[in-house]
């Protein structure tokens, strides 16, 4: 038994760190929110070929499994960094690979020639697939709302729910019938849109059993339960930074009692939650059974834990961190966020009570 | 990471599950008194330490096995899973053992190790008193120069199993300068005129911790731990046992969970339907099983660093703020889908009724013991997160 990082994974991690400080200081990340393009971005990901880690070597990928990607999330999280176009690409990928022969279709994903959506409303599930779609011949409609990555996809997998299983349904963005309307969040560093299918052309990929689409829909909970993690240390680190510079009656306001003690609570969550992730992360890579559900465990946890800090966290800055001009709201949009993406803490509390067999 | 048991792991856990499947059922009851439960506990503990189980990974040259800590958490796993007695133990082997390993001078070790695995001898640890409790050095007790060695007196509290022991651990003022700096810490044999041990009724009206009164008790010089005025350091050390011994889990949350939802799966709510429909105690139990697993991969971690030799981190700090809090909150819950009858009085109630009543009390002792919840706080964000001390 061993709870640690190999070397590897280490120099991994500082690595995406190093390259995530030369490229993407919060000055930039200010811009993205004030509308700035977030293209470049996505360049840099295909560049470094961060959209490969953890895909396969011999599916065109750079090896290395969940725990690196992990790893990546938790960075950027801590970067306030967009996230969305690796989720979304995760996903994407991870419903394709796990049907014979689809995923050489979404092959371009990987090189950049193409960007794919997984066309299901971001708040929800996505291993629930879209109800809402009809499939008429080879032609789609219907509405699909709140899509992450919508806007600025070239490729959209559409899952569709048929017998204990989902139907992939691959569409070109620009297709006649295609129309993505683009929704502001309050975190702006990713995209969202509503996505309106009228008997727009779609291919049929195949059908991806209901476990398959379970693992994938815990490995994005992971994810985001990594990048909140990330975000929230982020936040850990510039409450206490600023409690210790901040002086009032006369002493930096870190040497009160009810300060420290709220820095400290936020420790105990976040220790917890570096625990539970590693530990699904890990499951979930060698096909443990409790894997699926220690994902769930560690998105509910950790993703509520990320907005007690971001609470917290604002309340130790005082009006300062209630301002446009300071960095806090960065992080603090990205971790309410992340507690609704791909479905509340609510949503696999329920699924863990399901599966404990409360009756 | 890799949380599978290494093969040598593995083989030990299977013998272990089987010889404790072979032992464990004939025990039958442990009696409640606590004077009883040690004499009963007595020929178990000798079982053990011959069937090589105690003192597991204490070094060899001290009776113990060498085992690694890994092995040594297994072994507690398969006790709790088997329904092994609870120890008794863990003051004198889990605290004191280990502080004399790392403190103790050759003669100590020789003299008080081996006894301690065999059962022979409990002790306890005098350190609370009535003045110096979160504020442990501004303890008053003195030790003052008698011959070869020292009388010591003061007053020592929230002693647990004092009426049991045979030794304790003591810290004591020998004057070489104020607070930290002027304590000693000693081992008092506790059978001794100068030694007044009286119960303390705790709030659940069981006595399992004693006030001590030391007037005049007597310990030779070659019981003093470490040098003369360093007691401070050494006490550290045992608080640091204290600590990972409560956050690696002295208490089988796996098993309270199991409990609480065969509790909710045989209880019916007012209105005649089953409790497990219910949404807000689905949420709710699910939520408590999600913090117990993350408890125990958290006590994993810090055994995997222990195991690598390497300084424990941060999450051996928050360990027991995570653990204390959860535990409190697990018996809580289950005894609010009790109803009053889970707050009739233990000695009166059906015993499984009765054991959430007094483990939901345990555990508010457990927050407070070691050092309480606010002052674990106040550690953590000194010393972990490096923030100025007021």
């Amino acid at each position: 038994m061993r709870f640690a990082f190999s070397e590897e994974q280490e120099m991994l991690r500082d690595m995406i760190h190093a390259a995530l400080q030369r490229e993407v200081g919060l000055d930039k990340v200010r811009r993205w929110v004030d509308g700035e393009d977030l293209s470049p971005f996505d360049a840099f990901l295909v560049r470094n070929a961060w959209l490969g880690i953890g895909v396969a070597e011999d599916a065109g990928g750079q090896g290395g499994g969940l725990i690196e990607q992990a790893l990546m999330f938790e960075a950027l999280g801590r970067s306030a960094a967009p996230s969305g176009v690796l989720l979304a690409s995760v996903g994407t990928l991870g419903f394709a690979s796990r049907v014979p022969g689809a995923a050489e279709q979404l092959r371009g994903l990987l090189e950049g020639d193409a960007t794919g959506a997984l066309c299901v409303s971001a708040g929800l599930p996505a291993d629930q697939g879209v109800s809402q779609v009809q499939i008429n011949g080879e032609r789609l409609s219907g509405v699909v709302p709140m899509v992450l990555e919508a806007p600025g996809a070239s490729h959209l997998l559409v899952p569709i729910p048929a017998d204990e299983g989902l139907e992939l349904w691959l569409l070109q963005a620009d297709a006649p019938g295609v129309e993505i309307q683009p929704r502001r969040l309050i975190d702006r560093t990713r995209r969202f849109g509503d996505v309106h299918l009228q008997d727009a052309q779609a291919r049929y990929l195949g059908r991806l059993p209901r476990d398959a689409a379970r693992e994938v829909n815990a490995i994005m909970a992971l994810l985001i339960a990594a990048e909140s993690l990330g975000a929230a240390r982020r936040m850990l680190d510039m409450t206490v930074e600023y409690v210790g510079q901040r002086v009032q009656f006369g002493v930096p306001v870190g040497s009160f009692q009810a300060v420290k003690h709220a820095a400290a609570e936020i420790l105990v969550d976040l220790e917890a939650a570096h625990s539970g992730i590693y530990y699904a992360a890990w499951a979930l890579s060698e096909g443990q059974a409790d894997g699926v559900p220690q994902a769930w465990i560690a998105k509910a946890f950790t993703t509520e834990a990320a907005v007690r800090t971001a609470d917290r966290a604002l309340m130790l800055h005082g009006a300062i961190g209630y301002t446009w001009e300071h960095d806090l709201q960065l992080f603090y949009k990205r971790a309410k966020l992340n507690q609704e993406l791909l479905g509340s803490p609510r949503t696999y509390r329920e699924r863990l009570a399901e599966s404990l067999e409360l009756h | 990471m890799d949380f599978r048991d290494a093969p040598e792991d593995a083989t030990f856990r299977e013998r272990v599950r089987a010889w404790l499947e072979r032992e464990v059922p004939a025990l039958g009851q442990a009696p409640d008194r606590l004077e009883e439960r040690v004499e009963w506990w007595r020929p178990w503990q000798r079982r053990l330490h011959d069937a090589g189980y105690a003192g597991l990974a204490w070094p060899r040259e001290y009776g113990g096995r060498g085992a690694s800590v890994l092995q040594q958490a297994i072994f507690y796993e398969e006790c709790d899973r088997a329904g092994a007695p609870d120890r008794l133990d863990v003051i004198s082997a889990g605290f004191a053992g280990p502080t004399l390993i790392e403190h103790g001078s050759n003669a100590q070790k020789n003299r008080f190790l081996d006894r301690i695995l065999t059962g022979e001898d409990l002790w306890c640890q005098l350190f609370s008193e009535p003045g110096a409790g979160s504020d442990l050095a501004s303890l008053t007790t003195r030790a003052v120069r008698d011959g070869d060695g020292w009388r010591i007196h003061g007053q020592k509290v929230w002693t647990s199993a004092a009426q049991v022991a045979e030794y304790a651990i003591l810290l004591a003022r020998t004057g070489e300068g104020e607070r930290h700096r002027g304590i000693s810490f000693f081992i008092l044999p506790m059978r001794q005129s100068g030694v007044e041990v009286r119960p303390l009724r705790q709030m659940l009206g069981g006595a399992e911790f004693n006030e001590v009164f030391l007037d005049g008790a007597y310990v030779p010089d070659e019981l003093l731990v470490g040098p003369l005025g360093g007691g401070w350091k050494v006490a550290m050390s045992t608080l640091g046992y204290e600590r990972a011994a409560i956050a690696t889990g002295r208490v089988n949350t796996l098993r309270l969970l199991d409990e609480l939802i065969a509790l909710v799966n045989n209880t019916k709510g007012t209105d005649g339907r089953a409790l497990g429909q219910d949404a807000f105690i689905r949420q709710k139990v699910a939520e408590l099983y999600g913090r117990m697993t993350l408890q125990r991969i958290t006590g994993k971690r810090i055994l995997s660093t222990l195991a690598e030799g390497g300084a424990p981190g941060p999450e051996a700090s928050t360990a027991k703020l995570f653990i204390t809090p959860l535990v409190e909150e697990i018996c809580d819950f289950a005894l609010s889908l009790i109803g009053i009858e889970g707050q009739e009085e233990p000695g009166d109630a059906d015993p499984a009724r009765a054991r959430w009543l007094r483990l939901a009390y345990q555990a508010r002792g457990t927050s407070i013991a070691g050092g309480t919840t606010f002052i674990q706080r106040n550690i953590l964000a000194e010393r972990v997160l490096g923030m100025k001390r007021d």
